[in-house]
């Protein structure tokens, strides 16, 4: 998307995204145009709500880390990030 | 390493808290689940961008770690870690993000230093994606120093909705409208009773939202949200004070109807002494958390080292928690009258998806029903969101199975999910001697 060389950038369901140092995914995913980060079994969907880790609203699954909070996990290089509802109930996150 | 004291929230009230404490020569541990200690109001940039600051506010963070600093050898400060639960025993479990583990502590004493929780009252639509709290809007703010959105409207009431404003205003993104349930400025003399501290503070955000000429309409609520799922906007209809209706388009929607202290996880009979500070004991404001994390520190080191309690913190705590009962009386008429004439299809609980006519089907309930035949209050967020409107909403009937003092919300630990690797890997401290 605005992903260009030389800026850091993160893994949104395979796709490149860039992100700023410093920056949580949930805040570097709608900088990128993604407010909708995947919906839940019942229905609700996943994207920003309370923005400091509370409501749970924003979890998404990070390589390596599992189910976190997208508010609360600041990006890194090379992260790869996807909707939790991409994966089975029991899977813990390594893929 | 076992502190003698662990302190939950690494924000004004628990680290007031801490340093009163290690200035008695206990050792205490700060954990904070944020990457940086603040809390949300003194919440730092993590980007190296950030919003102009109020000059009483950078006052009161360099006066809370000066004191830090002075007692830092008695301190520990993780962040990014979370407290999961206390048991009768008195042992405290912490939860270490990334890698997961965590760490068994039996302390002699345990500081909720928690904060509050926002109070977002149901509205038809405001499950949607770009519906957010007005405090996640603060949280991006203040770690970038910007918003993503471009159109942002501001919604509910409280004085968080002006705060967050003249925020806006400040980071280069006024907010498209200020939507306001009550008559803030109807009690003109109320006003003017306050600290000084707290008009220059109102005032200059005032000063910025007439300055920019951002519409702010009070005594409207909001009747309807909804999505468009082409371009991503929000449809927001808003019932003015006289009654028409006027819709609004805007990218971002962020709602406050208050706040509720975030308290979760403190049981009922636990194996230590357990101080709440700050909003997480009672809603307080920024000002009293300060005195009231110093005076919580100080009572329990008078009680674990004898020694002499500072009268000093009791009184401005009191001082400032006075002005603040104030605040909340000139924004109460929108907490007295709760709209409770919902579509049937509005979600009310957002974790399980459960509606109104979810709860109304459970005819006259028990709480104990409420929770295991509803679901609500029983999802991830236990009932943060949901659980104040649903008791509300079962004492406005008149028929309730209600009893008095009952609450939903639940003690027990895990206080938040917790992911099984964590329980797995942990560490035991709770048989090492200082």
């Amino acid at each position: 998307m605005n992903n260009k060389p030389g800026k850091p950038f993160f893994y949104w369901k395979d796709t490149p995204l860039s992100f700023i140092e410093g920056e949580s995914i949930a805040i570097a995913l709608t900088r990128s145009g993604i407010i909708d980060f995947g919906v839940a079994q019942n229905g609700q969907i996943k994207s920003i709500f309370c923005g400091i880790g509370q409501c749970q609203n924003c979890i998404v699954l990070v390589k390596g880390r599992g189910i976190s909070e997208a508010c609360l996990t600041l990006c890194q290089q090379d992260m790869h990030t996807q909707p939790i509802s991409e994966t089975s109930t029991c899977q813990t996150g390594v893929k | 390493m076992n502190p003698d004291i662990i302190v939950i929230g690494a924000g004004i009230a628990g680290l007031s808290a801490a340093s009163e404490l290690a200035r008695n020569k206990l050792s205490v541990l700060v954990v904070d689940q944020a990457v940086q200690k603040g809390g949300n109001f003194h919440r730092q940039s993590t980007t190296g961008h950030s919003i102009p600051k109020l000059k009483q506010h950078q006052q009161q963070w360099s006066r809370i770690l000066g004191r830090i600093e002075q007692f830092q050898s008695n301190i520990t400060v993780q962040c990014q870690s979370r407290f999961i639960g206390v048991d009768y025993k008195g042992v405290v479990m912490i939860e270490q993000m990334a890698p997961n583990r965590s760490a068994l502590y039996k302390p002699k004493a345990l500081v909720i230093a928690t904060g509050a929780s926002e109070q977002v009252w149901p509205r038809n639509g405001w499950q949607s994606a770009g519906v957010t709290t007005v405090g996640a809007i603060q949280s991006e703010l203040k770690m970038t120093g910007q918003v993503s959105a471009d159109k942002i409207i501001l919604a509910g009431s409280g004085p968080l909705l002006l705060a967050a404003g003249a925020q806006l205003i400040r980071s280069g993104t006024p907010p498209v409208a200020i939507i306001e349930s009550s008559f803030p400025f109807r009690h003109v003399s109320k006003s003017l009773s306050l600290p000084f501290r707290y008009l220059l503070e109102g005032g200059s955000y005032l000063f910025d939202i007439i300055r920019s000429a951002v519409p702010f309409y009070s005594g409207a609520s909001i009747q309807n949200i909804h999505r468009h799922n082409d371009n991503n906007k929000l449809n927001v209809t808003v019932q003015t004070k006289s009654g028409s209706i006027r819709s609004f388009e805007t990218e971002q929607l962020g709602l406050h109807d208050g706040l509720k202290s975030n308290d979760y996880g403190v049981i009922d009979n636990p194996g230590i002494l357990i101080r709440k500070a700050g909003d997480s004991r009672q809603i307080m404001g920024a000002i009293a958390s300060e005195f009231d994390g110093l005076n919580a520190g100080s009572e329990i080191a008078e009680k674990l080292k004898k020694s002499t309690i500072n009268k000093s913190f009791k009184n401005q705590l009191d001082k400032y928690q006075k002005a603040y009962r104030s605040i909340e009386q000139i924004y109460n008429s929108a907490n007295q009258d709760i709209d409770f004439s919902l579509d049937d299809e509005t979600i009310i609980c957002r974790c399980e998806h459960r509606t109104l006519k979810d709860l109304k089907s459970l005819n006259k309930p028990t709480l104990r029903e409420v929770r295991l035949l509803g679901r609500f209050s029983m999802g991830s967020c236990q009932g943060r969101f949901c659980a104040n409107w649903v008791e509300k909403y079962l004492n406005s009937e008149t028929d309730s199975n209600k009893k008095e003092n009952e609450s939903l919300q639940g003690n027990r630990w895990p206080v938040r999910p917790v992911s099984l690797s964590s329980i797995i890997e942990t560490d035991d401290f709770t048989n090492h001697k200082n």
